[in-house]
């Protein structure tokens, strides 16, 4: 495992928590379990490993992740565009569901293929289109008012 | 083979994968004239679009060498003792129980600790206060017609007797020997004495008169002063001096046993009395005695 390879977990909590404190912690926890779990499964591919790893992780926050308010900043190491508005993000993280919140990260956000994500998920691909076409649409609505409110 | 169109609801449905470009050619082609032909298709591809553009930006986002070096260090025992123990990472049942016990905590102290018994007192002093509801006074004319009849019996009603001693057996004692004081009591001397101290201790008694005035108006007023001014007070529930119906004027009141001689000396300095010593139920206190006097015009 590559320390290049721990951005996908550190970036995943950070979209799906939106807090510097709570996102490094639940990195940490995950990245160490991948080490682990590298040991004991050498045969696994990498994203395979991280993906099981924030899976698991996933479970056990699904339900109280999004409690809180948003707190992060760029000097805390996250380097996104200037140009970048998280408003229709944090909308999008406070009112979709779960299942929609987990599937977006991955597959939009962090690029898994579709492939892989059925492989270790266990979702069917036509369920995974059906969900992304539905946030997609969701967080293109935000944007669009956000636009035309601005213009 | 005749070309089936796609429904609304179809064109929808692959507009996500039309942009994707997952869409065989078929399809792919039946959504680009579905595009072309309506209104609400188009608006709702701009918003796919709008919505991958916004996620692909999102998706640039990179995580500074720092920050994995920082999560890539193995936890001190410190650390990891800090990670378990914090709050953020307690499950929320325990969460919940324990803000619940602090809720409890504060509510039991604060209720055992505070001074309700001061707060009670302070929000009820207001509330002690005295409240005059009504102030009733007696009509003239009513306290008139009350104080005319004046028999023994009403006079035993109005009576307020200022350390009075009330001795209902003495009273029957001398309703049955009523007969045989009468000619005792009905005595016509001007001047009065005490007969008998074994006679007074058994029973009470009160001086009656009729102080003939030729000016009662004024004189009246004289008397009341000078009875004041010996130590007398009312008896009865009327003021001393009291006009009755008939045109008289009452007294009844109280004065010093070592007062009376004053008193009836100056009984004679405004007119003639006829005074008697009768028996009554009620007993006096020692040095005290109580006078029924009327004052009139001469007829």
């Amino acid at each position: 495992m590559k320390e290049d390879q721990l951005k996908h977990i550190l970036l995943f909590f950070f979209f799906v928590t939106l807090s510097d404190k709570r996102s490094k912690i639940l990195a940490q926890d995950a990245w160490f379990w991948c080490l682990d779990e590298k040991k004991r499964s050498p045969h696994l591919e990498p994203n395979k490993i991280i993906l099981l790893s924030i899976a698991r992780s996933w479970k056990k926050i699904e339900k109280e992740v999004r409690s809180g308010v948003a707190s992060f900043s760029a000097d805390s190491g996250w380097l996104f565009s200037r140009s970048v508005q998280f408003e229709p993000w944090k909308e999008f993280q406070k009112t979709a569901s779960s299942e929609e919140l987990f599937i977006t990260v991955l597959a939009q956000i962090l690029k898994f293929p579709e492939e892989l994500l059925t492989n270790v998920l266990g979702l069917s691909s036509g369920t995974i289109r059906y969900r992304l076409a539905k946030t997609t649409r969701t967080i293109g609505a935000a944007v669009e008012i956000r636009q035309s409110g601005t213009t | 083979m005749k070309k089936r169109e796609l429904s609304d609801f179809m064109t929808q449905e692959l507009l996500y994968d039309f942009v994707k470009n997952n869409l065989d050619s078929e399809r792919k082609k039946s959504v680009e004239e579905a595009i072309e032909k309506y209104e609400d298709i188009r608006s709702d591809l701009k918003t796919i679009e709008s919505g991958l553009q916004y996620l692909e930006s999102l998706s640039k986002t990179l995580v500074s060498t720092a920050l994995i070096q920082q999560v890539n260090e193995k936890e001190t025992y410190f650390g990891q003792i800090q990670k378990l123990t914090s709050y953020e990472n307690w499950p929320p049942f325990v969460k919940w129980t324990l803000e619940a016990v602090l809720v409890i905590s504060v509510v039991i102290t604060v209720s055992l600790l505070a001074p309700w018994a001061q707060f009670k007192d302070f929000v009820m002093q207001n509330k002690n206060s005295e409240l005059i509801l009504a102030e009733f006074t007696k009509p003239e004319s009513q306290s008139l017609i009350e104080t005319s009849n004046t028999t023994e019996q009403s006079e035993k009603a109005h009576f307020e007797d200022e350390g009075e001693k009330s001795d209902p057996k003495k009273a029957i004692e001398v309703e049955k020997n009523k007969k045989t004081d009468v000619s005792q009591i009905n005595s016509k001397i001007s001047s009065v004495s005490i007969r008998n101290q074994e006679e007074t201790k058994k029973t009470g008694f009160v001086y009656r008169g009729t102080l003939i005035i030729v000016n009662v108006e004024v004189g009246t007023e004289k008397l009341k002063n000078t009875i004041v001014e010996l130590g007398g007070r009312k008896a009865g529930e009327v003021e001393l001096g009291w006009r009755r119906n008939q045109g008289d004027y009452y007294f009844h009141f109280t004065i010093p046993e070592s007062k009376l001689s004053n008193l009836e000396d100056y009984f004679k300095t405004l007119g003639t009395i006829k005074l008697s010593r009768d028996p009554h139920p009620r007993i006096m206190p020692d040095g005290i005695l109580r006078m029924i006097i009327t004052t009139e015009e001469p007829k």
